[in-house]
């Protein structure tokens, strides 16, 4: 694409127009993704966690550091990248599917499943999908053909399979643990009901 | 003005409207830094899920792969509009529903459990590093060959970017810097893709032009479908037909949904359907970034169609010395490399033996004044 208009002898400020888009595709994206980061860490670890009474000026300094931290660790990464940018970009979304794409769609539509089932199932996704990548790209490279794939499936589609996995791991871990409380119950059956919409009256 | 001075003005120029958006929307609070306080019209937020989600990647290599490996990589076309859609209607409204910052908030809270909590963030953290390595690594790329300083001093001008409006406006910051970004990325992406449409086969819109017969240099029509004289091109050269596909069947399925069901679950993507105001406003901005994303999906395999063409037309059987200046510009940022094989100083494009990875320069140039490859031939296996 940054190429195309040089080839196709387009006026120099097309060229010029295609720079600035190709930066801010890459800036917009790379931002949103830092900031779920710093999110994480500020919010998720700190703020719920570690430090549940971190004031409201604190946590925002956190949140602030952790982006600060994430853009330069992002910035290694960038400098010395594990591959070309779609094949990168291809293992995050392998990673994302195996790991919360399961635990987010039974947490709205399965009422049943539990914390057990839930961590499981995304332990055994995330695990499994990193070490196959790991393994064919950077282990052992001179493997990564299809006779070698399981099932002929490359490291780019095999989140799916470790989606898979998550999926059965976990619905069979809930089967054999505690179902969750009434309360969160009752919480994912009120998230399907559009808002305003009264509960049935009973004749 | 030469190219290079406008590249300067074009991409400082848009530099200096992102920080002065990070100015404007300083943030104050929490919330509005983890979700722009919840308040964002869903039109801004189509807009701003579209440059989130439309990564480098979309920008930079999909039409690149699309010219490059042809059917094989519809997969990354279907995966991810698919996996959009997925998002759209199943999750999205029903995650803003539940009223959270963070996706690790809603696993925590859903999973009542700060080991799920913890684990969601582990997630979070490996999913969201794999995916900003690369889009640092474009951003070096840009830089690297426009403005022609090194890649990592590129990757080092975009952190510095970033990090004034990601760290000073949180995500209200980078909710309008998005949407300015998305204007520049769409118009960026069109522009280009309509002149050479219309120079090609003289229709306005790439969309029609993908399917419409070519023209030749003096405007008339050839008769010859676009597709069709791309695949007799690339058949000639020895590859395989643009049309066909290489992957096995079940390679193509999974990596097609391993994209779809990743799309679906990437938390800055599921993140921005939280700072809408209401759940029907998930809804709305969520049909926009469709609409916002689908003009340029739907342009991109034309694009990548008219390159080959275009490049196959300008390279195969041209003399080294005779190479437009662009070749040698991206030879210069290390990103395209020619080796003599048969010695006549013509570049021939065939199939089979290219080279692995990164060209790697000798550093010395050769008797055509190309430079030389450390390792021209792929290491037998």
């Amino acid at each position: 694409m940054l190429a195309n208009p040089e080839i196709g002898n387009l006026p120099a400020w097309v060229v010029a127009l295609v720079a600035a888009g190709g930066v801010a595709a890459a800036l917009s994206t790379a931002a949103g993704l830092l900031l779920v980061i710093s999110s994480a860490i500020s919010h998720d670890l700190l703020k719920k966690q570690l430090k549940p009474d971190i004031s409201e000026k604190g946590e925002l300094l956190a949140a602030r550091l952790a982006a600060a931290v994430a853009i330069v660790i992002a910035g290694y990464f960038g400098i010395n990248p594990p591959g070309f940018v779609a094949q990168v970009v291809a293992f995050a979304f392998g990673l994302a599917a195996s790991s919360f794409f399961p635990v987010i769609l039974m947490g709205i539509f399965y009422k049943r499943m539990n914390k057990e089932g839930a961590i499981a199932g995304m332990l055994v996704g995330l695990i499994f999908t990193f070490s196959y990548i790991v393994y064919f790209k950077f282990v052992a490279p001179e493997m990564n053909t299809p006779e070698h794939w399981w099932f002929g499936v490359s490291p780019e589609g095999i989140g799916t399979l470790g989606m898979i996995f998550n999926f059965v791991v976990s619905l069979v871990v809930c089967r054999f643990t505690a179902p969750p409380p009434a309360e969160i119950q009752q919480i994912v059956e009120e998230i399907r009901v559009p808002r305003g919409a009264g509960t049935a009256v009973d004749h | 003005m030469d190219i290079q001075l406008l590249t300067y003005l074009f991409v400082g120029g848009s530099f200096v409207l992102y920080i002065a958006i990070a100015i404007a929307s300083r943030v104050g609070s929490t919330k509005e830094f983890y979700v722009a306080g919840g308040g964002v019209s869903p039109i801004a937020n189509g807009a701003a899920t579209a440059a989130d989600w439309m990564s480098a990647a979309s920008f930079i290599s999909m039409a690149g792969i699309i010219a490059y490996s042809g059917y094989d990589a519809s997969v990354y076309l279907m995966g991810w509009t698919g996996g959009y859609v997925l998002l759209a209607m199943l999750l999205a409204p029903y995650l803003r529903k539940f009223g959270k910052f963070t996706v690790p908030d809603f696993i925590g809270d859903r999973y009542y459990s700060n080991v799920a909590r913890t684990v969601a963030v582990i997630c979070v953290i490996f999913v969201s590093f794999t995916y900003v390595a690369g889009q640092m690594r474009g951003t070096g790329i840009v830089f690297a060959r426009f403005l022609e300083v090194d890649v990592d001093i590129g990757v080092a001008i975009g952190m510095v970017i970033v990090f004034f409006y990601a760290v000073l406006g949180g995500m209200k910051g980078i909710t309008y810097t998005q949407v300015a970004q998305y204007c520049v990325l769409i118009f960026a992406f069109t522009v280009p893709a309509i002149f050479l449409s219309i120079m090609m086969t003289g229709h306005i819109l790439p969309q029609t032009g993908f399917g419409a017969t070519l023209l030749d240099a003096a405007g008339n029509d050839t008769g010859v479908y676009l597709l069709t004289r791309l695949d007799q091109l690339v058949t000639e050269l020895g590859f395989s037909a643009y049309t066909s596909g290489t992957k096995s069947t079940i390679d193509v399925f999974f990596i097609t949904a391993a994209l779809m069901c990743g799309t679906a679950g990437l938390p800055h993507v599921i993140v921005r359907f939280f700072t809408v105001p209401r759940v029907r406003d998930a809804r709305v901005s969520a049909g926009w970034a469709l609409f916002f994303i689908a003009i340029l999906y739907t342009s991109a395999p034309a694009v990548g169609a008219f390159a080959r063409v275009n490049l196959i037309e300008t390279v195969d059987n041209t003399a080294y010395e005779s190479l437009p200046q662009w070749f040698r510009n991206w030879e210069n940022s290390g990103l395209i490399a020619w080796t003599d094989k048969n010695a006549d100083g013509e570049v021939q494009m065939s199939a089979g033996d290219p080279f692995q990875g990164a060209p790697v320069y000798t550093g010395e140039r050769g008797s055509h004044g190309e430079r030389l490859l450390k390792r021209p031939h792929r290491q037998s296996r």
